[in-house]
């Protein structure tokens, strides 16, 4: 009988035991609230593999945040929405107000591009929530219509592309000093890992005619920049871009 | 406590133990990885919806100044689209709010301490019975500076989380009622053995020791039931030899005293009748006879008594090559009236290993008992020769043979087949309990084969010895 009352009494206090057992993180997960109630945490983004440098750039940021927001790699041969002249007029001047602040965009180059402009006979814009604009004006070259005047802004009117027509020829050493300065414009010299690209001419870039190709990567900014002079084109801009992909275009990082 | 119940809740202890830590740990780490993965979303959300705002305020400063109204007109279309029914957001210039579409129950307080934990900081709170993930986030236009608050309800991370935990604490519960009962069943079955051999011991205590356990299982427990069982088997046979041995002590006793007692009686009686000084010369001569004679009886048994209790402590004998004739030689020196009777026939080369003279009175009181049956050629033929067992020597007389009841019995002490022929013969009846004594310590024994009117054969084997 006692031995009976022993044995039930000890699986009394067994259950009861155990009942505070598996009720044990009820207590602890309320402290570890109250914890994360009174503490100022970071804000966490998944590791993307850039650099604090290339985090704390605004404009690199800016690109950045737009592939992984919007995941638009950028404008280039998007469908663009049709507008007019009128309501674009103060997007030129956007335009013109960045490259004003290069040196070695000279009065002849704004002439011509402002003689591309006047010449326009249609207009394509848009627009995204990081505040991004792309525009491409149809316009007359040699009375044929071209539309190689494509430029691409950002929301605090940092020149993020420009693709254009022009008679002037550039070097290579043209496109190391045209690149030099728009790092220098846009902030994304602060970035100090640019290495230059090792770029081979496209298949369909034919024999005798001039292309000149120049490009930096930053590997911790995951940035691209390019200048490029082809067949009387120039194209200068800077768009993110994985290492891997870098790859797959035929560029590889020259050694230093 | 009793072992069944102490193990099943030492298994519902420790998987208790296990289930809560397990559980506990499961829970913190699925809510962490949810935290963790709303925390990303709502970084990335919040920073889609400054650039938003950024762009939104860019566009109204296109025109130039921005006004309150203004702010307040974009955050409302800016709220249409984002998701307010999962926080809101809110605008402050200057500490100011210019629109705020954030839960009335976090206040102002709140959106004020987001704003001064600065662009990188996460603040966590409580409003009402949801909690909120708090961002700020500066944004430039027209040369002013505003603050977007945005605020993400994570009630549902916590609610999971105490929905998850409920559930594993219901199940938790299931499980370990399942595993003690699980438990207690397996428990039940594995200390079955155990319970027998309990039920054993109990009967062994209690002097029963026929019972046996008979586990078949060959764990550590089966294997201590048969250890059981054949200490049960050992002590049984101890016991039956105890029992038998102070059976035959008693035996031996009332022998002993009744042994005893015949000659005293006839000594006192014979000694009274003298003492009254009644009795004629011839009758006291006789009487003094008797009681001589009685008295030699008495001499004889406690002689013989005190050559078997020296026989039965002694463990073993000093055995030494002893020639066999030579033995029988002496035992025919030591009876000269029973001489003309023996008829020996033994190779003189045969040589046993024995105790010269203990065998010799081995040999003689065989020969005495021989002689005592009667033999109707009136010999007692003593023959030895070599065997595939050794040396048999054997003690054959054609007397009146013993009935086949009292052969099993002839060796124990006072055991006789006819006690008043045997007294009559001055018979101790100690002879064939000291022969079986002294063939024990030559490693043999005494075999009698006998015939009742057709006479006796004892038969010794002996190890033969080299000289």
């Amino acid at each position: 009988m006692k031995q009976n009352l022993f044995t039930a009494a000890a699986f009394l206090a067994a259950f009861a035991f155990l009942a505070l057992a598996l009720a044990a993180p009820l207590p602890l997960m309320e402290q570890s609230d109250q914890e994360l109630y009174t503490q100022v945490m970071t804000r966490q983004l998944a590791d993307d593999g850039r650099s604090a440098q290339a985090r704390s750039n605004e404009f690199a940021r800016q690109l950045y945040d737009r592939d992984q927001l919007l995941r638009v790699k950028n404008y280039a041969g998007a469908i663009l929405q049709t507008t007019t002249a009128e309501i674009e007029a103060a997007a030129p001047y956007r335009l013109y107000d960045f490259l004003q602040q290069l040196d070695f965009w000279s009065s002849e180059n704004q002439a011509e591009l402002e003689q591309q402009i006047s010449q326009a006979q249609r207009w394509e814009t848009i627009s995204d929530s990081v505040g991004f604009s792309a525009w491409r004006v149809y316009t007359m070259w040699e009375d044929a219509e071209w539309a190689e005047l494509e430029w691409e802004l950002s929301a605090q009117d940092r020149l993020v592309r420009l693709r254009m027509m022009t008679e002037q020829e550039y070097t290579w050493e043209d496109l190391e000093h045209m690149m030099d300065e728009y790092l220098a414009a846009t902030g994304l010299e602060e970035i100090d890992d640019w290495q230059a690209v090792d770029v081979a001419p496209q298949f369909y870039v034919a024999e005798g005619i001039t292309a000149t190709l120049r490009a930096r990567y930053s590997p911790g900014a995951k940035l691209y920049l390019y200048a490029n002079y082809v067949d009387g084109v120039l194209a200068l801009g800077v768009c993110p871009l994985e290492q891997e992909e870098l790859a797959q275009f035929g560029a590889s990082l020259m050694e230093e | 406590m009793k072992l069944a119940p102490k193990l099943v809740l030492t298994i519902l202890l420790l998987l208790g133990v296990l289930l809560a830590a397990g559980g506990g740990w499961l829970t913190k780490t699925d809510f962490e990885r949810n935290f963790e993965q709303a925390r990303t979303q709502n970084t990335l959300a919040h920073r889609r919806d400054t650039y938003s705002l950024q762009n939104g305020l860019l566009a109204k400063a296109g025109s130039g100044e921005i006004t309150s109204q203004e702010v307040a007109d974009y955050g409302s279309s800016l709220g249409l689209y984002v998701g307010q029914e999962q926080g809101g957001f809110a605008v402050y210039q200057d500490e100011q709010v210019m629109y705020s579409s954030l839960p009335a129950a976090l206040g102002q307080e709140a959106a004020c301490q987001a704003i001064e934990a600065g662009e990188e900081a996460l603040l966590l709170r409580k409003a009402g019975q949801n909690s909120y993930m708090l961002m700020a986030s500066p944004v430039q236009a027209a040369g002013k500076q505003y603050w977007l608050v945005s605020a993400y309800d994570v009630t549902n991370l916590f609610r999971a989380r105490e929905e998850k935990f409920r559930e594993l604490f219901r199940l938790e519960l299931a499980a370990l009622a399942l595993a003690g009962t699980a438990a207690a069943l397996a428990v039940s079955w594995m200390i079955r053995p155990l319970k027998k051999l309990e039920k054993a011991s109990r009967a062994v205590a209690a002097g029963d020791y026929t019972l046996s356990t008979a586990t078949k299982s060959r764990d550590e427990v089966g294997a201590l039931s048969r250890s059981f069982d054949a200490m049960t088997a050992t002590v049984r046979d101890k016991v039956d030899q105890m029992e038998d041995t102070i059976l035959r002590q008693k035996q031996f006793v009332s022998a002993f005293t009744h042994e005893l007692k015949t000659p005293m009686t006839s000594i006192l009686g014979y000694s009274d009748l003298l003492r009254s000084g009644e009795m004629n010369p011839e009758d006291q001569r006789q009487a003094v006879q008797y009681i001589h004679r009685e008295a030699l009886r008495l001499e004889t048994l406690s002689g013989k008594l005190m050559q078997l209790m020296g026989l039965v402590e002694q463990e073993e004998l000093t055995l030494e090559p002893v020639r066999l004739v030579l033995v029988l030689r002496d035992t025919a020196a030591s009876l000269p009236e029973l001489a003309p009777m023996l008829d020996i026939r033994c190779d003189p080369s045969l040589t046993v290993m024995a105790d010269r003279d203990l065998l010799a009175d081995l040999v003689r009181n065989l020969v005495i008992n021989a002689a005592r049956a009667q033999p109707k050629d009136g010999r007692v033929h003593i023959t030895a020769g070599r065997t595939e067992e050794g040396v048999a020597l054997r003690v054959a007389d054609r007397g009146r043979g013993i009935p086949e009841a009292d052969l099993s019995h002839i060796t124990e002490p006072f055991y006789m087949v006819d006690k008043s022929r045997a007294r009559a013969q001055n018979g101790s009846g100690m002879g064939l309990a000291l022969c079986a004594r002294i063939a024990r310590l030559h490693g043999s024994e005494l075999r009698f084969t006998s015939r009742l009117g057709q006479g006796t054969v004892v038969e010794l084997i002996l190890r033969e010895g080299e000289e």
